[in-house]
């Protein structure tokens, strides 16, 4: 069957049909990793985005069992170049059409994701549509130019758990560190779980008050989906737990917790979608390749006093890490696990996700020794 | 000024530096490190750094003399090495550029105390690291310490080792000799006697007499990793790439797909972070290549090997991915780190990245079997291929059968010729034979039938793979129940995707390609080009470098700029080398400074051609007429120059003619004149020049007919081919009758030339043309003598056997066939001397091999000269006049090198079909030293003392047993078989006579394996007549590395050499700019 990628700007790239059919409107935004198309699809960062694949073979594995947090994607249509029919791996469950079809996912082929992702770096990235089938464009662009005025969406409701739960009960011996869980937890969990904390997970809209009854040693704020803009209660919660306990954001956490800080955010032309994205640990003054998946960043130069930038990208030199110098509060804006992975060599200690533990596991020693449990006196500006 | 940290923590100046090439073109060690070394020295002379070259091979752009400050072309010996060293005194060598000869020789330099003795430091991967990744036992204890698992493995010394070792771990083992070249003398054993036969032969070929004993993981995934560090402990991976076929066949000998295709992301985090950490814990600094088995069926791998230098993968990883290793390498072994380091792609962000592709490439391995006929075509752990092709598309598909076509190994698409008329026995046999047809063979067995999933099993090639080539069968029987007229536009479309040429959509739809073509310009269904950059769009680009696919969007812009297509040479082979890359680049490079526009078309990722700054814009795609013309249709150019890619590009001539495409240079007509063999004859007997008598044949008859008049010997070839290939000298009726029958299978399309043998002197030359001024910076004489073909041939320039009066009678025959023929730009010319007269042999209307040698020793700028000629300059106005230049105050010698230990059951003799693979120079003042030094450029271990051992045909007894005497005057022993020592005796010579092979125990052989020869004299009975004896001692020379001539001039030239010299000691190096002010001045 016949499909259209249509672009808010009115451009139309005509392929073929794949997974469900439907129509189906989202912001389009490019991913330029080679293999970890279902991470990608079933990342909440992704949520209801419409994810194009610069690399044009994708589908190679099929689904493979196990991978990706979510059982079912995030993403709201697949744009791709080519989806293989016959997969070939060893652990594929299911082909990556038919994974599609049976989450209600369009998808279209054939298409030149060169040109559109040519197309999006020059105009930047802009909401889309994709159509199955013989619509006639027009309505569809007519829709999508209403569409385009629509203030920030907080999508984070959406991918954020109902409730909270125990993931990982442990023996606490290093702490107890509360999850919040803005969709995209990724293996901050698993790795948390490996190393002798209790971690609990809280949805994304827990008051402070509720969040601090856990009696979290650390709170992590996780990535998601979304203009961090348009979680303002998760930044009101933030503020008031910055010098209470140990804070740790990732991906959007970073952009919450520097809006929390009284920092600008702001959109991202292009975005960073990908595996490949250098980024420079100014301290260390060395580079490591990171994973990558957000649209937004920090605005240079709005950081209050008192807090350094400790990690810069090396393409754009946009802001990808930074703490706080009294009190124990640290962010990065790639996703620290792949980080960890390269983390081979004793350079690699000084990294703020490993400081944050550190902290959080001096807290839970200080309050076993009967100190007030608070970190820093902080009051932000 | 670069300052690096030293041994005692302080930062010292880095002024001068040298680096080793990597010599001359054997199997295993291609054209990948020219393109790698001149990289280094551009980025190395970016820093403001002086540059000092050492390589022997002068085919090179690296050893041109605008590349380095100071140019050694000299023997990359450590000898030659130290001596240099002493003079330049430089501060640092750098290793890791020229393949394993300069990791060998740097290796030696540094142990040898030659180093430290001049206080020169080794830049980049430091020795260390280089003998963790070399040395097995080093390298399995350092993968231990960091938990990377790899196979079970033994490093034995001696056969009894190598079978206790079997003997606890059981079969199949891998056999690896350490410190070789492409995996010379390895192999899979099965069982203790296949053990005992590699295992005996690695210990032969390692440098250091070990072998490596491994469990096989054959048939599990080979991934490849390209990983930089620099000395901040930065790193990172440039490309995956993974092996469509599985561990056991040498990845040089593998069709390769970058990036990886059947990994999940898990598996290739995984093996991304095993890459990293391999490379820290090696403590590298530069590029390094990991190779890994991974279980199909688990997480489960096995680290492989670790190359600790830049390497065949990394220049394939390059062109892949668009980032310059070696560019980078070099910056880093100078000090630099990463971030440091500008991204030279996008001009704006750091080369501290990993690279991003959204397009698929294809290598696929060039091997000479279509030369070598009797070699052994199984691909195992012993490289064979002398060279690949690379291809580029947004689909699979389109990228293999690009490469497919890029080979130009006369297939239209995945169906080998005849093999339709294969038995489907036959077929379903070869299913599970790993040779160089394999891929054909798959695509015949789907259309017989056979599954899949059988295809999988018997294979282990992975089923993504196997899919896919099924689906391109699958299409093609689809189309072949279309025709042209009715066939949809969508149908077309998506063959052309999936990279059906129009050639074989001709042949399924049973039409001519052109009608294809004009359907699908009317249907608007041509290609766009896309640019590799690097970063998948991410960032805005500056390298011109496209590659076609069936897309939306075009991104080469038209600059608006005159503009002229130089045809490159495709992939490396016998016959058609490195040379011809040299040739194009020089072009390119003349355009640009001529104000015209150059661009590249071009196949082969080893070159400096298909480096993406080398032209104003390069097109990596296949050299086929469609191809061109697409491209051609695009740019819209002033014209095609077709004269420096060898036959490949000369081929395209009148076809892209026909098409109303303007050729630059000589004219189409002239092409055919000189190489239509009745139109060369009618044309030189027209001016008076004689040439060899003979004739083309169009069918048997005719054939016969000639020979009658002829007499026999004569030397037969099929016309329009380089490198003399299916070239023979036959003696008798019944030899020809064969020859036309069988070995080229004449028709009236593929005429037969014949020609009278003359076994007199062979002279060349080459030069450059404007229609009236001819240069001829010089006459080259062959060694050999006629017969043996010029690319095997040792070529002494100047002369130094020829009377003035035939240079005269040489020269005025050039100039007069330059004219004649109205070239406009390069002509090469052979003559032989016989009798006292010239005669022309052949005319050829283009570059040839021997250009960049005489360009180099020279310094005329052939190749810049033509291309001004080719767009209208005159040669008068810059400078130059007719006739020969004078000749120079040195003597240039140019060596052929071989690769016949690369593949068994090759004879080894020299004939007029091209053998060798690559060439070397010897430069001096004298002769004798210039021959000396080529002598052991080219690895010819002249042996200072011992037994020769000589088995000569009865045409040769009188000349080789005055050659003997000579000797046996320096105090050499001799051997030889019955017939040669009755001749040597009866002349008064002292000699040990040996059974021949068929007369028992002990023999000639046993001689040989007990390595009690120092050096063999063997000349061939004659022609092809399989002649056991002979054959068996060559093979065993080249097995057991004992020197072995088959040309008594050859010999003859040895003989003079070890007259004059007997070490080498007082050979002194000496820059080629040192060598050409002489002249010049």
């Amino acid at each position: 069957m016949h499909a259209m990628m249509l672009l808010a700007d009115g451009t139309v790239f005509h392929g073929e049909a794949i997974g469900a059919a439907g129509e189906v409107y989202g912001e389009v935004v490019c991913h330029t990793s080679m293999t970890a198309y279902p991470e990608v699809l079933t990342d909440a960062a992704c949520k209801d985005d419409i994810v194009v694949f610069t690399y044009p073979l994708i589908g190679n594995i099929g689904v493979p069992a196990e991978d990706g947090e979510y059982s079912r994607p995030q993403v709201k249509g697949v744009v791709a170049g080519e989806i293989c029919t016959k997969p070939s791996n060893w652990r594929t469950v299911d082909r990556l059409e038919d994974y599609l079809l049976t989450h209600g996912v369009p998808a279209v082929t054939g298409i030149d994701t060169r040109a559109l992702s040519r197309h999006l770096r020059r105009n930047g990235t802009m909401r889309g549509a994709i159509v199955c089938g013989d619509t006639p464009p027009e309505a569809v662009l007519a829709r999508l130019r209403e569409e385009a005025d629509d203030p920030a969406r907080d999508l984070i409701a959406s991918v954020t758990p109902a409730a909270p739960y125990v993931y990982h009960k442990g023996s606490g011996r290093r702490g107890h560190v509360v999850v919040v869980d803005c969709g995209a937890t990724r293996r901050v969990l698993s790795v948390l779980s490996a190393g002798d904390y209790r971690v609990t997970v809280v949805p994304a809209y827990t008051a402070a008050e509720e969040l601090l009854a856990f009696s979290p040693d650390g709170v992590i704020i996780t990535d998601g989906p979304g203009d961090p803009k348009a979680a303002a209660p998760l930044v009101e919660t933030t503020r008031r737990l910055l010098g209470q306990r140990p804070l740790f954001g990732f991906g959007l956490g970073q952009l919450i917790i520097a809006l929390a800080l009284g920092a600008d955010t702001y959109k991202l032309k292009y975005g960073h979608r990908g595996a490949n994205h250098p980024v420079e640990d100014l301290a260390a003054g060395r580079v490591f390749i990171t994973s990558q998946n957000h649209g937004f960043a920090v605005k240079e130069g709005t950081l209050p006093a008192g807090i350094t930038v400790s990690h810069v990208n090396l393409n754009d030199g946009t802001i990808e890490g930074f703490f706080h110098e009294q009190c124990p509060v640290f962010a990065v804006q790639f996703f620290p696990e792949a980080a960890m992975d390269q983390g081979a060599g004793p350079a690699w200690r000084g990294d703020l996700f490993n400081r944050f533990l550190a902290a959080t596991g001096e807290r839970k020693q200080k309050r076993e020794l009967g100190g007030s449990g608070i970190v820093a006196t902080f009051l932000p500006s | 000024m670069i300052y690096r940290e030293n041994n005692q923590g302080g930062k010292q100046a880095l002024r001068k530096v040298v680096v080793i090439g990597s010599g001359p073109i054997i199997i295993g060690q291609a054209a990948e490190f020219d393109y790698a070394g001149t990289q280094a020295c551009k980025a190395l002379r970016e820093e403001g750094l002086e540059v000092v070259l050492i390589n022997s091979n002068p085919a090179t752009i690296m050893t041109d003399i605008e590349m380095a400050d100071r140019i050694y072309i000299e023997p990359l010996t450590r000898e030659m090495a130290a001596k240099i060293i002493e003079k330049e005194r430089p501060d640092g060598l750098l290793p890791t550029l020229g393949g394993q000869t300069g990791l060998n020789l740097a290796f030696d330099l540094a142990k040898s105390g030659v180093l430290e003795r001049f206080g020169v430091r080794l830049l980049g991967t430091p020795l260390s690291a280089i003998e963790k990744a070399e040395d097995r036992e080093k390298f399995k204890q350092t993968m231990q310490e960091i938990g990377e698992p790899v196979p079970e493995s033994a490093i034995v010394s001696d056969l009894a080792a190598a079978e206790e070792f079997a003997a606890t771990i059981g079969y199949p083992i891998i056999v690896r000799p350490a410190y070789t070249l492409g995996g010379s003398g390895g192999g899979i054993a099965e069982n203790p006697s296949e053990l005992r036969e590699i295992a005996g032969r690695g210990l032969k070929y390692s440098l250091i007499k070990q072998v490596l004993l491994e469990r096989s993981v054959a048939g599990w995934k080979e991934i490849e990793f390209e990983v930089m560090r620099d000395a901040a402990d930065n790193c990172i991976t440039i490309c995956s790439m993974e092996n469509f076929d599985p561990i056991g066949i040498h990845t040089g000998d593998s069709i390769v797909v970058a990036p990886s295709q059947t990994l999940a992301d898990k598996e290739y985090q995984m093996l991304r972070s095993s890459a990293l950490r391999i490379i820290r814990a090696l403590g590298i600094e530069g590029g390094c290549n990991i190779q890994f088995a991974l279980d199909p069926n688990s997480l489960n791998y096995y680290v492989i090997e670790v190359n600790p230098r830049v390497s065949r993968s990394s220049a394939l990883a390059s062109k892949a991915t668009g980032y310059p290793i070696a560019r980078v390498a070099a910056k880093i072994a100078a000090g630099l780190t990463l971030p440091e380091i500008g991204n030279a792609v996008t001009g704006k962000t750091s080369a501290c990245f990993e690279p991003v592709v959204d397009y698929c490439v294809v290598k696929i391995p060039r091997w000479p079997f279509d030369k070598f006929r009797n070699a052994n075509r199984l691909l195992g752990t012993q490289m064979k291929a002398t060279g690949e092709v690379m291809a580029i598309d947004r689909t699979f598909e389109g990228a293999l059968q690009k490469a497919v076509r890029s080979l130009e190994i006369g297939l239209t698409g995945l169906t080998l010729k005849g093999i339709d008329q294969w038995s489907d026995e036959e077929v379903a046999r070869r299913v599970g034979v790993a040779d160089d047809q394999r891929l054909f063979v798959l695509a015949e067995a789907l259309r017989r039938g056979i599954t899949v999933d059988e295809i999988c099993r018997r294979t282990r090639i992975d089923r993504w793979f196997v899919a896919k080539i099924a689906g391109i069968v699958h299409l093609e029987e689809q189309l072949r129940r279309e025709n042209i007229r009715e066939i949809d536009d969508e149908l077309l479309r998506q063959a052309k995707a999936l990279g059906l040429s129009d050639e074989r959509l001709a042949e399924l739809l049973s039409c001519r390609p052109a009608e294809i073509y004009e359907k699908r310009k009317k249907a608007a269904i041509t290609p766009v080009y896309k640019m590799v950059d690097t970063c998948a769009a991410e960032f805005e680009a500056q390298t011109p470098y496209y590659y076609s696919t069936y897309g939306t969007e075009d991104e080469a812009p038209d600059t608006g700029r005159r503009r002229v297509v130089v045809l490159g040479a495709g992939p490396i082979r016998i016959g058609q080398g490195i040379e011809f890359d040299y040739c194009s680049v020089h072009s390119v490079w003349a355009l640009r400074r001529a104000g015209v526009q150059s661009i590249i078309i071009n196949n082969n990722p080893e070159t400096v051609s298909t480096d993406f700054d080398t032209s104003d814009r390069l097109y990596f795609e296949p050299l086929t007429l469609e191809d061109v013309l697409h491209i051609v249709a695009k740019e819209q150019p002033e014209g095609v120059v077709v004269q420096f890619g060898g036959q490949t590009a000369i081929n395209l001539a009148a076809p892209l003619a026909k098409h109303g495409v303007k050729i630059l240079g000589t004219s189409i007509d002239a092409i055919d004149m000189a190489e239509d063999r009745k139109r060369t004859e009618i044309f030189l007997n027209g001016l008076g020049i004689p040439q060899t008598e003979g004739g083309a044949a169009t069918s048997l008859e005719e054939g016969m007919g000639i020979a009658l008049k002829l007499g026999f010997p004569l030397v037969v070839r099929p016309s329009y081919v380089l490198g003399g290939r299916a070239m023979e000298i036959v003696y008798n009726e019944v030899e020809l009758l064969e020859y036309l029958k069988f070995a080229v299978a004449v028709t009236p399309e593929h005429p037969v030339l014949i020609d009278r043998y003359l076994p007199g002197k062979e002279v060349e030359v080459d030069a450059v043309c404007d229609g009236e001024t001819v240069i001829i910076p010089g006459i080259m004489e062959h060694i050999e003598r006629a017969g043996v073909h010029s690319g095997d041939s040792y070529a002494v320039f100047p002369p130094q056997g020829l009377s003035a009066e035939h240079k005269n009678v040489i020269v005025d025959h050039t100039v007069r066939i330059a004219r004649g023929l109205g070239v406009r730009g390069l002509v090469n010319i052979q003559y032989v001397v016989y009798n006292g007269r010239v005669y022309v042999l052949e005319v050829n209307p283009r570059a040839s091999r021997t250009v960049p040698f005489l360009s180099k020793v020279t310094g005329v700028p052939m190749v810049a000269l033509a291309t001004q000629a080719m767009l209208g300059a005159r040669l008068a106005d810059l400078g130059y006049t007719t006739g020969l230049l004078p000749e120079p105050p040195y003597v240039s010698v140019k060596a052929p090198v071989f690769s016949f230990e690369k593949l068994g059951a090759v004879d080894v003799f020299l004939g007029p079909e091209m053998k060798s693979t690559g060439e070397v120079l010897g430069i001096d003042r004298e002769y004798s030293h210039a021959l000396f030094k080529a002598i052991v450029a080219a690895g010819f271990q002249i042996p200072k003392e011992g037994v020769i051992l000589a088995t000569l045909a009865d045409k040769d007894k009188a000349e080789g047993v005055e050659l003997m005497a000579g000797f046996h005057a320096l105090g050499y022993k001799l051997m030889a078989t019955s017939g040669t020592a009755a001749a040597l005796a009866a002349a008064g010579l002292p000699v040990t006579e040996v059974k021949k092979v068929t007369e028992g125990h002990p023999n000639v052989l046993t001689f040989i394996k007990e390595n009690r020869v120092s050096m063999i004299i063997n000349t061939p009975t004659r022609g092809k007549v399989p002649e056991r004896n002979g054959f068996q001692i060559r093979r065993a020379a080249v097995e057991f590395r004992i020197p072995c001539l088959t040309s008594l001039d050859t010999a003859k030239a040895v003989l003079s050499v070890l007259q004059s010299h007997r070490s080498g000691s007082d050979l002194e190096p000496k820059t080629l700019n040192d060598y050409l002010i002489t002249y010049v001045s």
